[in-house]
């Protein structure tokens, strides 16, 4: 009996040792696993997020409005590496709900259905569905007075692309931009200069309106008096981009077709007016 | 005899402060809980929050904001405020404690907002907040509100 007690003694210091640490365990295991717990739950958030913004940043979208008929249509190419679909479109105040999917390479066009009559002016924005807005070159779509189009069928228009759609500053969006727009300048048009080199120089509307009519072309074969197949125009752009940006990229289009030029430069555009079609543009470095 | 004693003695002592030891921690582990689960409940939905300007214009002196609820959640629209450029934007607490628009996921809305007789070009600053941390008439939780602004002419 006595031997047995013997052979027991310093139990206790070991049953009380494992209690301590089952305790010990016990006390930081519980915070340990919350912690892993919400910091997993934390990441797959971040993750999820991360993953919205990344698609919504893949979007590419060339888009380009226009009037056909006097009424408004819209063709729009996916130019990015994922599907997109455009689910409203914005006539100045008005909205069209729409549910236009493209893939990958894919042009659609949108019939509006919206008429323009003379001297009407119709501001266009796209939708997609992951949230980014695009204003089409070509909006805001004009229809002059006296003719509408027709009488103006080289109208040169100027769209400041990343001035659209606005937005200056935003806590997660990744449109940040602040922008001055010095001056703009039709310096020369270098075919039938006696008619048309009245160098239409000038700051945009408001100084900062992102959609201008710079200059409106009429039937130059007239105006000259004689048959021209080719015409020119040479325009110089200059500009200050504010802190969002490092260029501007300005759009100088004879509808429906159009060229880019980054500020400060200029371009060269030439007009074949046998076909009716813009042919070629060079770019002019300063 | 002693041993045994002992033995029952140092035993139960032990007993007693891992039993006091367990409660006072489970205590501190479920005011902890408690607490992180709240802060860990904001955070995650306001990384869930995510909405758009869509459009804006003004009429007559008001400013009609449209907005895209882009996230996963629904979200309330808390506060609007329209300020030069240049100027201090006023944070929601300030604005008001209502909400003024409730979207749910991937809805369009849109709230009215006086210009406040602003001219020229001026920046509208929207705020927003997940639906299920908005209490009515409190303003703790607009820490997790998130906000998006766009320049209009006026």
């Amino acid at each position: 009996m006595r031997s047995t007690f013997k052979d027991r003694r310093g139990i206790s210091g070991v049953i009380a040792a494992l209690f301590l640490v089952v305790i010990l365990f016990s006390i930081v295991a519980p915070f340990m696993i919350q912690e892993r717990t919400r910091q997993g739950l934390r990441d797959g958030a971040y993750r999820e997020r991360r993953e919205v913004d990344r698609m919504q940043a893949e979007e590419s979208v060339d888009a380009l409005a226009f009037l056909q008929g006097n009424r408004i249509r819209i063709r729009v190419t996916n130019t990015g590496p994922i599907q997109i679909s455009v689910v409203r479109v914005w006539l100045n105040e008005t909205i069209l709900w729409e549910d236009v999917s493209l893939g990958i390479g894919d042009t659609r066009e949108i019939e509006t259905g919206q008429y323009v009559g003379e001297g009407e002016c119709f501001r266009v924005q796209l939708t997609t569905d992951r949230g980014n807005f695009i204003v089409p070159k070509g909006s805001p779509v004009r229809r002059p007075v006296g003719g509408g189009l027709a009488g103006y069928p080289y109208a040169l228009q100027i769209v400041v692309l990343n001035l659209a759609p606005d937005i200056v500053g935003s806590a997660t969006g990744p449109n940040m931009l602040n922008y001055t727009f010095l001056v703009f300048r039709v310096v020369d048009i270098l075919a039938c200069a006696p008619d048309y080199a009245d160098h239409n120089s000038g700051k945009p509307p408001n100084g900062v309106q992102p959609f201008f009519v710079a200059y409106a072309l009429n039937t130059p074969q007239a105006a000259c008096g004689a048959e021209v197949d080719t015409y020119v125009v040479y325009i110089h752009i200059e500009g200050i981009p504010g802190s969002g940006g490092k260029t501007i990229d300005l759009w100088a289009s004879k509808w429906p077709d159009y060229a880019t030029v980054s500020v400060p430069n200029s371009l060269l555009l030439t007009f074949d007016y046998s076909s009716g079609c813009f042919v070629d543009y060079t770019k002019v470095k300063k | 005899m002693n041993t045994i004693v002992s033995v029952v003695v140092i035993t139960s002592m032990t007993l007693a402060l891992g039993i006091t030891l367990l409660s006072i921690s489970n205590g501190l582990y479920l005011s902890a809980t408690q607490q992180s689960a709240g802060e860990l409940t904001g955070e995650i939905l306001q990384l869930k929050t995510k909405f758009g300007i869509e459009h804006t214009f003004s009429v007559n002196g008001i400013i009609e904001v449209w907005v895209y609820n882009l996230g996963d959640t629904s979200i309330e629209v808390i506060g609007v405020d329209v300020y030069q450029i240049g100027g201090t934007p006023r944070p929601p607490e300030v604005l008001g404690s209502t909400s003024l628009l409730h979207l749910e996921e991937g809805q369009l809305g849109y709230v009215d907002v006086a210009s406040k007789g602003l001219t020229g070009r001026v920046l509208v600053r929207l705020y927003a907040i997940a639906s299920p941390l908005f209490e009515e008439h409190e303003t703790t939780n607009f820490k997790y509100s998130e906000w998006m602004e766009v320049a209009i002419n006026l």
